[in-house]
């Protein structure tokens, strides 16, 4: 047929290398060294032209406040609003590098570096970081002619 | 000097940042010794100014308030005040008044931030 793109095949990996895997707040998310956590959050601002700078981070949460060990962060503008909230879209990539351990249920929050009083919006125990691939008990159980 | 409308004092704040709603409180003294029927008109810059009443009708003796609002440009105004009173057959000018406001900054307000979703890419 004329006019229609012949199918492509995808492996699991390529589907998700374009898809990526989308979690909403409260939902577990599975990462593994190497692969990086795009964070969307919604914010609505009123006031002068503004600079700051977006920041998210996985950790944990503890009694001395929250414990950073994947970081990313995007400088934002927002532009003059003096009468009305005007909402923004902001959105800020966290690559999980060895400094994380694997393990369950690490926290992820983000903030307005420069303007703590907007919040620190954060929802728990929502990161699960995956081991290295491991391989063991590797020999050669047999060998016949076929 | 003012023989009926002597406007007493205006209230305003001394700065406002643009868009805001600005409220001019004009008031004003019937010094004569009969009853009066008062009127204030007012402007910033060259902008009039509207007023809760047109007029009032005010005892000797009494004070009055007149108030106004308007929207802050985003500039620096003055305000200015005029107090009138009905002579019978004329509203008569009588007194003027002035008070400056600066333009304030509008300090910056966030509300409803929060993590929308988070994706592995």
């Amino acid at each position: 047929m004329e006019g229609l793109e012949s199918p492509r095949v995808y492996t699991i990996e390529q589907a998700l290398e374009e898809v990526g895997v989308e979690a909403l707040p409260g939902e577990k998310l599975q990462v593994a060294v190497g692969d990086t956590v795009r964070v969307t959050a919604s914010i609505e601002y009123m006031g002068p032209a503004l600079d700051d700078t977006f920041r998210g981070a996985i950790g944990t949460r503890g009694f001395a406040g929250f414990d950073e060990i994947c970081v990313g962060q995007v400088a934002v503008h927002f532009n003059p609003s003096l009468t009305t909230f005007t909402p923004y879209t902001l959105t800020v990539d966290i690559p999980i590098t060895s400094a994380i351990s694997p393990g369950t249920n690490y926290d992820l929050y983000v903030k307005l570096v420069n303007h703590p009083g907007a919040g620190t919006p954060e929802v728990d125990d929502v990161i699960d970081v995956l081991g290295a691939v491991t391989f063991r008990n590797f020999k050669i159980t047999g060998y016949n002619k076929v | 000097m003012p023989v009926v409308a002597d406007i007493v004092k205006i209230d305003a704040p001394a700065s406002a940042p643009e868009g805001e709603q600005v409220i001019v409180d004009v008031s004003v003294k019937n010094i004569s010794g009969a009853d009066k029927y008062i009127a204030v008109t007012g402007r910033y810059d060259s902008t009039g100014i509207p007023f809760q009443f047109d007029y009032l009708l005010v005892s000797p003796g009494q004070t009055v308030v007149f108030r106004g609002n308007f929207t802050m440009p985003s500039k620096k105004v003055r305000v200015t005040a005029e107090g009138y009173y009905w002579d019978g057959s004329n509203w008569v000018f009588d007194d003027t008044a002035y008070v400056d406001i600066a333009l304030g900054a509008v300090a910056p307000t966030f509300r409803g931030f929060g993590i929308s979703q988070y994706n592995k890419r």
